[in-house]
C-alpha cells in the first residue's frame, strides 16, 4: 500500500532510474551498477537506520525485509518483473557487505584511536565492536575463497550477507538449490576453517 | 592449488562430509594428491563446528561468531542441547534434555532467529507464550517454557514429538483415503480446538504435523508464527511481512493482511489438497513468494479429481477442497467444525454440504458490502459488463481490468487496484483503466492520486458513449471538489436510466456533499419505492443518515444510521456497516451523547481495522480527536490526532493531514504555545498548496495570519489573511469567505476603525445565514456582539452573545461558551447584575483553568477585580490584577498587559491610592504605547488621563479627554467614549475624597 506514495511522492526519477538502470545492467553494463550502488546503498541505509532506531518497538529486522522494502521503495512494485527483483537483491547483498565492512573498518579504527573527527557512521548497522573483527575477518576469508571458487564466494555473500534462502540464491544464480547447498556448505565450511586456523596463528 | 584440485577437492568433500568418521578415513586414504588430502582433512575437521556457522545473514548476527557455540552441550536455563533436529526459516530447533535434578524430560528447544529490541517486544514475547502454554490437547504439540539465550535471542520449549511427517507418513504406510481423512479429521480437530480458545496457527503445513508411533497426528508449532510475527497487532501497518511458508499461506497472508481462523482452514484446505493427490495445488513452482504470491491470487489449482483421475469425487471431496480453499475468506467454510462435519459426511457417505463451485475461484457476484465510495462501483461493474462484452478471446487489458472488478466485487481493494494499475500498463490510453484505478485509490484513501487517475480518465473519455462519459466526468468532478457540477451531471445520468438505483445513490450522494440535503432525501425516498433489495435500502438509508446530519436533525440520523447499519448486518457487509455506524456515532456525537459515541466509533474501527481500511480507521482516530477537543481534553486529542495523521500520511491522503495539523495547531495555540501552532500551521499550509488544496488553505491562512498577528507579525499577518480570502473566493466557498472577513474585523480593530469593523462582522454573518457550521456562526455572532459591545449598545451587543452561547453550546465548543460567558458577564456588570456576572465570570474560569488556558485565566482574573471595583471591595483587588500583569508581560501579550494595567489603575483609583494609581500609569506606558490593538492603546489613555485628574491635572487632562472623546465617537467607539467622559467625573471624585 505504501509503495505507492513513495513512488509517486518522493522519488519518481529515482524509480525510473533503478529501473533503467537494473535492465541495463542485467544487459551486462556495468558502469550501470556503479551508478545504480550509491542509490540503493543510501536507501538501505535510511531503511535499516529507521528498522533499528524505530522508537516504536516490534521492528525485528529481516534481512530480506529491508532489501524487499529497498526494493519497492527504489523500484515500485509492478515495474519490473522478478528478474529484475533477485538481480536487486543480489545488488543488495553486496551493498550490505560493503556497508558491514566498512563499519566495521571505521569502528575497528576508531577503537585505535586512529579515526579522527567527521564519521560517516552508518548507525544503522550498528552492530555490537567485537562482532566487526569477525565481520572483517569473514570479508576477507571471503575475498580469498572467490579467488579460488568465485561461485561459492558469490554464493556466501547473496546467504550470509544478502540473507537469500537457498532456493532465491539458486534463482538469482540461475543454478540448482542442490548446487547452491553443495557449495554453501562447503564455503561456509572453507572460511570456518580459514577463521580458526588464524586464530591459532594470531 | 589448482583448478582441477580444487574440483577433486569438492567431491570428495560431498562424499565424505556426512559420512560417519570411520568411512571419512576410507575415503581420504584414497586420495593420492597430498595436497588435496591435506585440505580435506583439514576441511572435513571443520566441518562439524561449522554447522550453524554463517548461518545467520549478517545483520542479524548479534555476534557472527558466536553462533558456532550454540550448539551440543550448551545449557539454556535448565535445558541442555543435544543434536540440532530441525531448521527452518524461523530458528534452529535442538532435542535437549531438562536436568535440572528433579527429573529428566526430553523436549524440543527452539531458537529464534530473531532480534527482541526493547522490552515491550520482550514482554510481548512472553505473553504470547504464556497463552499458548494454555494449549491442551492431545494433537497438540504443548509449549512448556522459552526464555532469552544468552545472545539474546529467544527461544521456545516445547513438548518432543518423535514422529513422521504426515504426508511423509501416508506414502510410508500407503494408507488408503479412508486412513488419511481420519488422519486429517484429528489435525482439524487440534485446530478447532485452539480456534476455540482463540488461538490461530498461521503457519499449518506438513512439516507441522508429525504423526506418532501410534498414529495419532500432533501439531507443532502453534501460533508460534503469532508470537514470532513481531507487532502481530498492528499487522495492518506492516509493509513487508512476510508469511512463514508461503506454499502453505491464504491469500490474505500473502497480501500481509491480519490471519484470522479463516486463514488456518484455507491451509488445511492445501494440506487435504496434498493429502488427497500427492502434490502441490501449486505444482511444483519455485519457492519464491512472488511466484507463488501470483499462483495462489490468480491461478485455480486443478481440481483432485482431475489430478488423480477419480471422477467420483467431483460431487464430494473436490467441493470440500475448494471450500476451504477459498481465495475469498468469507467465502471458506465459516468454522474447522463445518470442514470437520463436511468430512464426516463423506466418510460416512452422505451428501457434502458444500457446494459445488462455478469454474472460477471466487464465489458468483454477491453484495457483501457497500461503502459510499462503493456507490460507483456499482457503475464500474455496468462498465465492466459493457465495456468488455463477452469473455472470448480478452486482450490483456479486459484480463486484467475484469480480475480487476473480480476483486472488488469482494471489496478486495488492494487487489483491485493493483489489476487495475496492470491494466493501465497494458493500455494506457483506455480510460476505463484509469477509471477503475482512480476509484479503487479513492476508496484506499490516496487522494491526489485518484484525482490525477479520474483527470487522466475525464480527459480520455471523448470516444464512449454518453452513459460513461457522464459517469467518468461526474467523478472527476467530485474526486477534485467540484461538487455543485457533479450533482449536476449525476443528474443527467440518472435522467438516462431512472431505474439505477446506483444512478440516484450517487446522486444523492453528491447532492449531500454539495449542500443540498433536501434535494438528496428527495432522490433517496425514489430508490426505497422502487428497489426491494436490501443492499441498495441499506445504501439509501445511510445516505438519508448523512442527509439528515446536515439538515440538523440527529434523531432522524440516529434511527436511519441504526437501519441502515442493521441491514448491512443481516447481508454480511462489514464495510457498510462500519460505515453506518460511522454515521451514527456522528449522530450521538452532536446530541452531545459522548459516551455512547465512543462506543459506538469504537464498534466500527474495530471492524475497519479488521478489514485492512487505513482510511476509515484514520477517520474514526480523527472525530474521536475531534470529540475530545471540544471536550478541551487536549491529551487524549493529540493521542487521537497523532493515530490519524500517520495513518493518513501512510495512504497520502494530504487534505486529511492539513486538516489534522490544522487541528493539532488549535490545541497547541489553545495552550499558549504560539510558536509550535505556528509551525504546525505551515506545515499544514504547504501540503495544502502542495495538494493544490484551497478549501484546507484558505482555512489555514486564515489561522496562520491570527497566530502571526498575535506575534506581532503584523505584515505577514496581514498577507496570510489576504491570501486566504483569495483561496476562499477562488473557490466560491461562503463559510470559508466569512472567515475571512472576520479576520479583517480584527484588523479593523486594531486600526481603530470599529464602523468597518461591524461592517465586516456584519458581513460575514450574512454569509454564514445558511451555513450549518454552527461553531463558525457562534464565533462571527461572537465578534460581532463584541463590536456592538465597543460602540455602546451593550443591549444590542448582548443579544448577539447570548446567540453566539447557543449555538457555542449546540456545537459542543466549551472554548466558544466560556468566550461568550466571559463577555456576557462584562455586559453584566456595566447592567450592574453583579450576582449574574460572577456566575458566568465562574463558569467561565472554570474552563480556562481545567485548560490551563492561563491568558484567558488573567483576563477573568481582571474581570473580576473590575466586578470587586463596581461593588465597592476594590480593596485587595490589585493582587490578582497583578499577578496577572506579571502573566501577561511573561508571554509578551501587550495588548491585554495594558489593558490589565488599566484596571490596576482603576482598582487604585478606587481605593484613593494615588501614589500607586501614577506609578502603574507611568510603567504602563511604554508598553501599552507600542500594542498594535487600538482599544487597548485607548483605554490606557483614559486610565491614565483619569489618575491625572485625580492627581489635580484637571485643566489639561480635561482637554484631553475631551478630544479623546471625540475621536472615539467619530470611529464608533461609544463604549470607550463613555469611559471617557466618565473619567473626568470619577478621577476629579478621587482627588476630592483625598
Amino acid at each position: 500500500m505504501v509503495q505507492e506514495i513513495r513512488e509517486a511522492r518522493e522519488e519518481p526519477d529515482e524509480s525510473q532510474d533503478v529501473t533503467l538502470l537494473l535492465a541495463e545492467w542485467q544487459k551486462g553494463d556495468q558502469r550501470a551498477l556503479d551508478r545504480l550502488m550509491p542509490l540503493v546503498y543510501d536507501q538501505l541505509r535510511r531503511i535499516a537506520a529507521r528498522y533499528l532506531h524505530s522508537e516504536r518497538s516490534g521492528h525485528t529486522l529481516q534481512t530480506t525485509a529491508l532489501v524487499h522494502e529497498a526494493y519497492l521503495r527504489l523500484v515500485g512494485e509492478n515495474r519490473i518483473q522478478w528478474q529484475g527483483r533477485t538481480h536487486f537483491f543480489g545488488v543488495a547483498a553486496t551493498l550490505i557487505r560493503n556497508i558491514l565492512v566498512d563499519h566495521a573498518r571505521t569502528q575497528k579504527a576508531l577503537k585505535r584511536g586512529a579515526g579522527i573527527g567527521k564519521l560517516s557512521l552508518d548507525e544503522a548497522f550498528a552492530v555490537p565492536a567485537e562482532n566487526n573483527a569477525a565481520i572483517l575477518a569473514v570479508d576477507d576469508a571471503l575475498r580469498a575463497l572467490s579467488k579460488i571458487d568465485p561461485q561459492q564466494g558469490r554464493i556466501v555473500e547473496l546467504r550470509f550477507f544478502g540473507g537469500l534462502t537457498i532456493e532465491e540464491t539458486a534463482e538469482l544464480l540461475q543454478i540448482s538449490p542442490s548446487t547452491v547447498k553443495r557449495d554453501w556448505i562447503l564455503a561456509k565450511t572453507w572460511i570456518y576453517r580459514a577463521l580458526s586456523s588464524s586464530a591459532i596463528e594470531s | 592449488m589448482t583448478a582441477e584440485q580444487w574440483v577433486r577437492v569438492k567431491d570428495e568433500f560431498d562424499r565424505a562430509r556426512d559420512a560417519p568418521t570411520e568411512l571419512r578415513g576410507h575415503v581420504l586414504e584414497a586420495v593420492s594428491d597430498e595436497e588435496v588430502r591435506h585440505e580435506l582433512e583439514e576441511l572435513l575437521r571443520a566441518y562439524d563446528g561449522s554447522q550453524e556457522f554463517l548461518e545467520r545473514p549478517a545483520i542479524l548476527s548479534a555476534s557472527v561468531l558466536t553462533t558456532v557455540n550454540t550448539a551440543f552441550g550448551q545449557r539454556l536455563g535448565s535445558y541442555s542441547l543435544g543434536r540440532q533436529v530441525g531448521e527452518g526459516g524461523m530458528g534452529v530447533v535442538y532435542e535437549a534434555i531438562r536436568a535440572d535434578g528433579e527429573f529428566e524430560r526430553r523436549v524440543a528447544v527452539k531458537i529464534v532467529k530473531l532480534w527482541l529490541t526493547g522490552e515491550r517486544e520482550t514482554a510481548r514475547f512472553r505473553t504470547e507464550r504464556q497463552i499458548l502454554a494454555r494449549l491442551d490437547h492431545a494433537n497438540i504439540a504443548r509449549l512448556i517454557d522459552g526464555g532469552t539465550t544468552p545472545d539474546g535471542l529467544p527461544f521456545l520449549v516445547m513438548e518432543f514429538v518423535d514422529g513422521v511427517r504426515i504426508d511423509h507418513y501416508c506414502n510410508q504406510h500407503t494408507l488408503d483415503i479412508f486412513q488419511r481423512l481420519q488422519l486429517f479429521r484429528g489435525v482439524c480437530e487440534a485446530v478447532e480446538y485452539a480456534h476455540a480458545q482463540g488461538i490461530v496457527h498461521r503457519d499449518l503445513k506438513p512439516a507441522n504435523v508429525l504423526v506418532m508411533a501410534d498414529g495419532r497426528p500432533k501439531l507443532l508449532d502453534f501460533g508460534i508464527a503469532k508470537v514470532l510475527d513481531a507487532d502481530a497487532a498492528q499487522t495492518a501497518t506492516l509493509t513487508v511481512s512476510r508469511p512463514a511458508t508461503p506454499q502453505y499461506a491464504s491469500p490474505e497472508q500473502l497480501r500481509g493482511e491480519p490471519t484470522t481462523p479463516a486463514s488456518d482452514i484455507y491451509s488445511l484446505g492445501i494440506l487435504l489438497y496434498e493429502l488427497l493427490t500427492g502434490q502441490s495445488p501449486y505444482g511444483g513452482k519455485a519457492c519464491s513468494l512472488q511466484t507463488i504470491s501470483r499462483a495462489v491470487y490468480e491461478e485455480e489449482p486443478p481440481a483432485p479429481s482431475v489430478v488423480t483421475g477419480n471422477r467420483t469425487w467431483r460431487q464430494n471431496l473436490d467441493r470440500i477442497v475448494s471450500a476451504a480453499m477459498q481465495k475469498d475468506p468469507a467465502a471458506r467454510y465459516g468454522s474447522v467444525t463445518d470442514l470437520i462435519a463436511d468430512v464426516d459426511r463423506y466418510l460416512s457417505g452422505a451428501a457434502v454440504q458444500a457446494k459445488r463451485r462455478s469454474s472460477r475461484f471466487w464465489p458468483p457476484f454477491s453484495i457483501r458490502g457497500a461503502s459510499a465510495v462503493l456507490l460507483i462501483l456499482a457503475a464500474c461493474i455496468w462498465i465492466a459488463k459493457v465495456g468488455a462484452p463477452g469473455f472470448k478471446s480478452k486482450s490483456p487489458f479486459e484480463q486484467l481490468y475484469s480480475e480487476g472488478m473480480d476483486r472488488q466485487q469482494h471489496f478486495d481493494w488492494t487487489a483491485a487496484r493493483s489489476f487495475f494499475r496492470r491494466a493501465i500498463d497494458a493500455d494506457p490510453k483506455n480510460p476505463l483503466g484509469h477509471y477503475a484505478y482512480s476509484a479503487a485509490l479513492h476508496t484506499l484513501g490516496y487522494e491526489s492520486l485518484a484525482q490525477r487517475e479520474a483527470k487522466l480518465a475525464n480527459e480520455l473519455s471523448s470516444g464512449l458513449d454518453q452513459e460513461k462519459q457522464l459517469l467518468i466526468k461526474g467523478r472527476y468532478q467530485e474526486y477534485t471538489g467540484d461538487r455543485a457540477n457533479a450533482a449536476a451531471t449525476y443528474q443527467k445520468l440518472w435522467a438516462l436510466n431512472r431505474n439505477s438505483p446506483d444512478y440516484a445513490l450517487r446522486l444523492a450522494a453528491a447532492q449531500t456533499s454539495a449542500g443540498a440535503p433536501t434535494d438528496a432525501l428527495r432522490t433517496l425516498d425514489s430508490i426505497h419505492s422502487a428497489s426491494k433489495n436490501t443492499a441498495d435500502t441499506a445504501r439509501a438509508d445511510l445516505q438519508k443518515a448523512r442527509a439528515y446530519e446536515l439538515l440538523s436533525k440527529y434523531q432522524q440520523e440516529l434511527s436511519d444510521a441504526e437501519s441502515a447499519a442493521k441491514a448491512a448486518d443481516a447481508i454480511g457487509a462489514r464495510e457498510l456497516k462500519a460505515e453506518a455506524l460511522q454515521v451514527k456515532g456522528d449522530a450521538l456525537r452532536e446530541m452531545n451523547r459522548f459516551d455512547e459515541a465512543v462506543n459506538v466509533y469504537a464498534e466500527s474501527e474495530a471492524i475497519s481495522r479488521e478489514a485492512g481500511d487505513l482510511y476509515e480507521v484514520a477517520s474514526i482516530e480523527n472525530r474521536l480527536g475531534g470529540m475530545y477537543f471540544n471536550k478541551g481534553d487536549y491529551s487524549a486529542l493529540e493521542v487521537h490526532a497523532n493515530t490519524a495523521l500517520a495513518l493518513f500520511r501512510q495512504i497520502d491522503n494530504k487534505t486529511a493531514q492539513a486538516s489534522i495539523l490544522n487541528n493539532l495547531s488549535l490545541a497547541t495555540k489553545s495552550r499558549g504555545d504560539l510558536a509550535g501552532a505556528l509551525n504546525m500551521l505551515e506545515q499544514a499550509v504547504a501540503i495544502s498548496r502542495d495538494a493544490e488544496d484551497l478549501h484546507s488553505q484558505a482555512r489555514e491562512l486564515t489561522n496562520e495570519g491570527t497566530i502571526l498577528r498575535r506575534l506581532g507579525r503584523e505584515a505577514d499577518a496581514k498577507k496570510a489573511f489576504q491570501e486566504s480570502l483569495e483561496c476562499a473566493q477562488r473557490i466560491g466557498d461562503r463559510d470559508q469567505i466569512a472567515r475571512s472577513h472576520i479576520t479583517l474585523e480584527i484588523l479593523d480593530r486594531d486600526d481603530g476603525d470599529l464602523r468597518a469593523a461591524l461592517n465586516e462582522s456584519r458581513t460575514a454573518l450574512n454569509l454564514l445565514a445558511e451555513s450549518r457550521a454552527v461553531a463558525l456562526k457562534a464565533l462571527t455572532l461572537q465578534h460581532l456582539g463584541d463590536d456592538i459591545h465597543a460602540s455602546g449598545d451593550a443591549v444590542g451587543a448582548k443579544s448577539a452573545l447570548e446567540q453566539s452561547l447557543a449555538l457555542a453550546r449546540q456545537a459542543n465548543s466549551r472554548q466558544l461558551t466560556a468566550d461568550d460567558e466571559y463577555m456576557l458577564a462584562d455586559i453584566a456588570r456595566e447592567q450592574r447584575d453583579f450576582k449574574h456576572a460572577e456566575e458566568l465570570l465562574k463558569s467561565a474560569e472554570t474552563y480556562y483553568s481545567a485548560q490551563k488556558q492561563k491568558v484567558n485565566l488573567w483576563d477573568a482574573w481582571a474581570a473580576e477585580a473590575r466586578l470587586q471595583i463596581v461593588e465597592q471591595r476594590a480593596a485587595g483587588s490589585e493582587t490578582r490584577i497583578v499577578e496577572a500583569i506579571g502573566g501577561f508581560h511573561g508571554v509578551k501579550d501587550d495588548a491585554r498587559e495594558c489593558g490589565a494595567y488599566a484596571v490596576l489603575m482603576e482598582s487604585y483609583l478606587a481605593q484613593h491610592k494615588l501614589r500607586e494609581a501614577s506609578r502603574a500609569a507611568t510603567n504602563s506606558g511604554a508598553t501599552c504605547a507600542a500594542t498594535t490593538e487600538y482599544d487597548a492603546r485607548m483605554i490606557y489613555r483614559i486610565r491614565s488621563l483619569q489618575v491625572r485628574t485625580a492627581l489635580g491635572d484637571v485643566p489639561h487632562a480635561k482637554q484631553e479627554l475631551e478630544s479623546l472623546t471625540k475621536e472615539l465617537e467619530e470611529k464608533g467607539w461609544g463604549q470607550l467614549a463613555r469611559k471617557a467622559r466618565l473619567a473626568l467625573r470619577r478621577g476629579a471624585f478621587s482627588a476630592s475624597t483625598i
